[in-house]
């Protein structure tokens, strides 16, 4: 690989009132193929974490690339055509030594 | 509109040629299509995957009960907006603002039918996962793809369209054998159709031999050699094809390369005269199709007068360059792919271009800029801006890409909210504003007006949150700009946004300002929107006599102009106020006068309305039978859209559901519900209107069909019989599992809780669609 971009964190919020739980599930499907399908193109792509509240039907969706308008694409492609993107920055607790080894092996 | 057929049977492309040879790849088509649930023909531009599409497609349509449907998607750009361009050609409303795929899903689960996705390539990554959830979600739909490259999907089965046959050198016996071969075939038909009379013929068989295999049998490279025989022999045509092509050696036939379809591209494009040649480079700039004024304006320029247009046009036509489209009142020209990227590509090598693009934006942001969504043209207008919607897409994404033109883009995007809106494109028009607003940064009049045209489509998309954010935001930067249009606008419909949320007191004061403000600045539009608002609000907190004053006003100045959208709803308005006020016989005579204008507007949402009210009407007159009758059409209406009755009118539904059920009991309530539910939405609003069967008139939108598939009146019918869903899928020979989905979609479309019910329906149904 050739020098690599800074890898930056991104968060989406899906908002998937009136979804069942199994499109719940198609929907996230077929984000990881979307995503599946760039990084493959070499797009520096990752999704890092999903965090679901099933009842309200939302969703958090973590995402590591060098710039937002990879994860636009993969929403683009993944049919979530509003999706709003949020940089974000991730952190442990303050003093938790254990929590901040884990960010590092996870988000660099 | 598009070049479709729109029936029972689904659509597809009408062509306007006659379909030559294939039969073997139909053959691998059709079985390809029984084993695999996606098959994708792939092949080069000009190979003829389209047409072979369009006829497997039309061939096997009868295999699959819900028929074929096609969406050409050489016209869209982006991605994101592929779900609700598929779901438009299903005549669905794009309603959904979280992950629309689930809403197509829902609907296609229990067809049968085949969707034909043509020209995938620049989509394919969308194409693919899209496909992939269609397929997963709906057990008995097949998709058929056409695509330069594979869409790289689990179970796909790919049919690679070869070149037409051709002679082998030194192959010529009797002419009549040369035919078998397609390429000669073809040149031959369509010879004939630019020389009546032409024939393949001992004397001109070895040139046409010769010239097919120089073109190594590949259709729109035979296609545009052929329209030459207009003016020379095959002989010469062949000369004027070797000497062009030069030193291009012979390749493998079985592959035929790109740089031959270039050469035969090229050696057309230096036949015609230079101002010709313009047109074609010039009309690539348009995307799908377009009309003559649009031409005359968009590609006259450097040497070409605007009335010089018309005469390249036609020759342009006359040499298969442009194709004109089938049907309209108007003609519209379109070029296919492969010479649309010819023309780009010599567009491209003469030199960055942007006065064109800017003239090609300038005339459909002048189309926009009529704002002629309230008026007397109203239809006409949203008539021609649909006809023309691959060229405003264009157009906004030209201004998106190009420097300084973001201004533009977001004035354009703003004047088109009352398409966007009646046409139900909402998530595209969001996406529009929303990158617009983002980089229109110096021109704050602007983004205000953005701002609160965005968060009205986002609030008639249900997405309330955002509907907020913006208007606030909008009501806000508006004050602050002493904006009073942006205020008076974004006040209205923040009062719309929190009524719908429970505020009430707090959206009908901020509707009753709105309303002042434009009366103030004479903001007629404003003013007849703000009225029907404030109508309705007040209808429903139980004031319907001050709220009859406003609708009659709002119909009176509607009338007045001729406008007929706002009017219907200012109508419908005034017959729930009328019979919440008691008078039935005044109530029913407004909704059916809605009802009407509803219909010949083409207002998908406005429909069920109407139903809805004529239903409550009639079952408070104790019509029990006629209630159901119209809650049974509303329902399916609202399903064909897909969406439902908005929160604060569901008591009264409610309250005619209960009323009417008593009166007739149980299973006869169910029975009139479930058979008008059935109905075909037109013969529905006929009845509702007391018009007799014979003079059913179509809606402008949406093609017409009747509720459940029939494979689901099948399970339907099973169910009556009192089968369970297990000896159901034995019967049908499918899945346990789909015998399911089936009875699923049966009792969500019919609006059912229990298997007794189905077979009720069923019962009552039993014969009419046998």
């Amino acid at each position: 690989m050739g020098a690599e971009a800074e890898l930056q964190l991104f968060m989406v919020e899906h908002d998937l009132h009136g979804l069942s739980l199994e499109q719940l599930a198609s929907a996230h499907r077929a984000l990881g193929e979307a995503v599946r399908r760039e990084a493959r193109r070499g797009g520096q792509i990752r999704y890092v974490q999903r965090v679901l509240a099933p009842e309200e039907r939302k969703c958090l969706c973590l995402f590591e690339a060098p710039e937002p308008s990879l994860v636009r694409r993969v929403h683009d492609t993944a049919q979530f055509p509003l999706a709003r993107i949020v940089a974000v920055t991730s952190s442990p607790p303050p003093g938790d030594d254990r929590m901040a080894d884990l960010q590092e092996g996870q988000f660099r | 509109m598009r070049d479709h057929s729109p029936g029972p049977c689904g659509r597809l492309r009408a062509e306007l040629s006659g379909f030559v040879g294939r039969r073997a790849e139909l053959g691998r088509v059709r079985s390809a299509l029984s084993g695999a649930r996606l098959v994708t023909l792939t092949g080069p531009g000009g190979i003829g995957k389209t047409r072979l599409a369009v006829q497997a497609a039309t061939e096997v349509r009868r295999r699959f009960r819900d028929g074929a449907w096609m969406v050409e998607l050489a016209g869209l750009r982006d991605p994101a907006l592929l779900t609700p361009e598929v779901a438009r050609t299903f005549g669905l409303l794009d309603q959904s603002s979280g992950w629309a795929v689930a809403a197509l899903a829902d609907n296609l689960a229990g067809r049968q039918a085949l969707l034909v996705l043509d020209n995938c390539e620049h989509l394919l990554d969308a194409c693919a996962v899209l496909s992939g959830a269609l397929l997963r979600a709906c057990p008995e739909l097949r998709i058929l793809a056409t695509s330069r490259q594979v869409l790289g999907v689990a179970g796909e089965v790919t049919v690679p369209v070869p070149p037409m046959s051709v002679p082998a050198e030194g192959q010529l016996t009797a002419s009549g054998s040369l035919l078998e071969h397609e390429a000669v075939r073809l040149f031959a038909e369509r010879g004939a159709a630019v020389l009546p009379g032409f024939a393949v013929d001992a004397g001109n068989q070895q040139a046409i031999a010769e010239l097919c295999r120089r073109l190594e049998g590949i259709p729109l490279a035979i296609e545009l050699a052929a329209v030459r025989l207009r003016a020379m022999s095959p002989e010469q045509i062949l000369a004027r094809i070797e000497n062009r092509f030069g030193l291009l050696s012979m390749g493998d036939p079985a592959t035929p390369r790109h740089e031959t379809l270039q050469a035969a591209l090229t050696w057309s494009y230096d036949l015609l005269a230079t101002d010709e040649q313009a047109l074609w480079r010039r009309s690539s700039v348009f995307t799908g199709s377009f009309d003559l004024d649009a031409a005359e304006s968009v590609c006259s320029a450097d040497g070409i007068a605007a009335d010089a247009v018309a005469d390249l046009v036609d020759g342009l036509v006359a040499k298969s360059v442009l194709l004109r489209r089938p049907g309209g009142r108007t003609a519209r020209y379109g070029l296919l792919d492969t010479i649309r990227e010819y023309g780009k590509q010599r567009l491209r090598e003469a030199g960055p271009d942007v006065l064109l693009s800017r003239r090609h934006r300038d005339w459909y942001a002048a189309l926009a800029a009529r704002q002629e969504g309230l008026g007397a043209r109203q239809i006409q207008w949203i008539d021609g801006l649909d006809a023309d919607h691959d060229n405003l897409r264009a157009a906004l994404e030209f201004c998106l890409a190009a420097p300084g033109e973001a201004e533009a883009g977001l004035r354009m995007a703003c004047d088109l909210w009352l398409y966007w809106e009646t046409r139900g494109h909402l998530t595209e028009g969001r996406r529009f504003l929303d990158m617009l607003i983002g980089r229109a940064r110096d021109t704050p009049g602007l983004r205000v007006r953005g701002m609160w045209v965005a968060g009205y489509l986002a609030l008639v998309q249900g997405d309330g949150h955002a509907a907020r954010g913006l208007l606030e935001e909008a009501l806000t930067a508006g004050g602050s700009l002493g904006d009073t249009q942006a205020v008076a606008y974004a006040a209205q419909f923040l009062g719309r946004a929190l009524w719908f949320t429970g505020e009430l007191e707090r959206g009908l004061a901020l509707t009753d300002q709105a309303l002042r403000r434009h009366r103030t600045a004479a903001d007629w539009q404003g003013v007849v929107l703000t009225l029907v608002q404030l109508g309705v609000m007040r209808t429903l907190m139980g004031h319907p006599e001050t709220a009859a004053a406003l609708f009659e006003e709002c119909t009176a100045e509607c009338e007045a102009r001729g406008e007929r959208w706002n009017r219907s709803y200012a109508l419908w308005g005034h017959g729930l106020a009328a019979w919440l006020l008691g008078d039935d016989g005044r109530a029913a005579e407004l909704e059916r006068t809605a009802l009407r204008f509803k219909r010949d507007v083409g207002d998908q949402v406005g429909i069920p309305l109407c139903l809805e009210a004529l239903a409550w009407i009639a079952a408070s007159r104790d019509q029990a039978a006629r209630a159901a009758d119209l809650l049974g059409a509303a329902t399916a209406a609202w399903n064909s859209i897909p969406a439902a009755l908005p929160a604060p009118l569901a008591g009264h539904r409610e309250a005619a559901v209960s009323r009417a059920r008593s009166a007739l009991g149980e299973t006869s309530f169910t029975a009139h519900l479930a058979r008008a539910q059935a109905m075909p939405p037109s013969r529905a609003v006929a009845a509702a209107l007391n018009e007799p069967a014979h003079s059913v008139k179509q809606t402008s939108t949406g093609a017409d069909s009747v509720q459940l598939t029939a494979r689901e009146r099948e399970v339907a019918a099973l169910i009556a019989q009192g089968l369970s869903n297990r000896d159901i899928a034995a019967r049908l020979v499918i899945s346990a599992r789909t015998a399911e989905t089936h009875v699923q979609h049966i009792m969500v479309k019919l609006g059912l809780t229990a298997r007794a019910q189905i077979a009720a329906w069923s019962a009552a149904t039993t014969g009419r669609h046998s």
